[in-house]
């Protein structure tokens, strides 16, 4: 039981590490502000900014008008990331393994 | 976090940043958790940015009137102090012109700064009146006078001349022809 929880750390700490390098390999690139542009420019075709703002101004009225954008964010988030279509996130998470991989090879 | 794990983020060159890299996605079980990870990060900027800008829009309801045309017309003339979002919207916002540093209203101000600073389509021709009114003395025959703008200006006094000379032409011509 030890040596499960000492390996689930290891990954855990992996896991961690390669998120933090991952993130800063894309940005070195420039590849990072590219995806992010295609994810925005996806999330718009798709109606998903639409339907965001919608919610944004349902909770701002919920609060007449005396919210601040951190807790607008925080009630917003969940809700939003309902509305994301299926297969554009498969899509996303594709393109962004391939960059990772053409990185690796570089 | 420990100092030693803090320092363990910091790379100090793009070689070190590149040598961690390649070695930890040699494990392909990486690759998942980290696009996850890149993908939800990338998500959130995008809400943030959405939320930003309602966000925004709701304190400042005059600069973006195009949004409030959406609404239904009832809404606007049962609480006319009040927009959607609850806030006062009875402040009309006025913007100074920082080239003659006018006050111009806010729905205005991108078309008088266009003609303001000389890029818009009639700006050149008043700007080229006004130096007309400003110089009183131009000589048309001046080969050496090759400024674009005076030329333009200076087209009715050019027309005059030319419609005087097609005049006189056509009245010799006239008088040819009873020879």
């Amino acid at each position: 039981m030890f040596n499960k929880m000492l390996s689930r750390n290891i990954n855990d700490h992996n896991n961690v590490n390669a998120k933090r390098v991952a993130e800063q390999m894309t940005i070195l690139r420039g590849e990072r502000m590219l995806l992010k542009d295609y994810l925005v420019q996806s999330l718009q075709e798709s109606g998903w900014d639409d339907k965001v703002r919608i919610l944004c101004r349902e909770e701002i009225a919920k609060a007449n008008g005396l919210i601040s954008v951190d807790s607008l964010v925080d009630r917003v988030t969940p809700k939003a990331r309902k509305e994301i279509p299926d297969e554009l996130k498969a899509d996303m998470i594709l393109k962004i393994k391939k960059v990772l991989l053409q990185a690796k090879e570089d | 976090m420990t100092n030693a794990n803090r320092s363990k983020w910091e790379y100090e060159s793009e070689s070190d940043l590149i040598q961690d890299f390649k070695k930890t996605f040699a494990n392909p079980s990486n690759l998942d958790p980290a696009a996850e990870h890149l993908f939800e990060s990338m998500f959130q900027e995008a809400v943030e940015g959405v939320a930003f800008q309602m966000h925004f829009e709701s304190k400042h309801p005059e600069v973006f009137s195009t949004t409030n045309q959406s609404f239904d017309d009832t809404k606007k003339h049962s609480s006319s102090s009040h927009n959607d979002y609850g806030a006062s919207s009875n402040k009309f916002l006025n913007c100074k012109c920082l080239n003659c540093e006018k006050t111009v209203s806010a729905n205005k101000f991108a078309s008088h700064l266009e003609n303001c600073m000389g890029l818009g389509r009639n700006s050149s021709r008043i700007a080229s009146r006004k130096k007309t009114t400003n110089n009183s003395y131009y000589d048309p025959d001046d080969p050496y006078d090759n400024d674009a703008e005076s030329n333009d200006a200076n087209w009715t006094a050019k027309e005059k001349t030319k419609k005087k000379t097609i005049k006189s032409q056509s009245s010799q011509k006239k008088s040819k022809t009873y020879m």
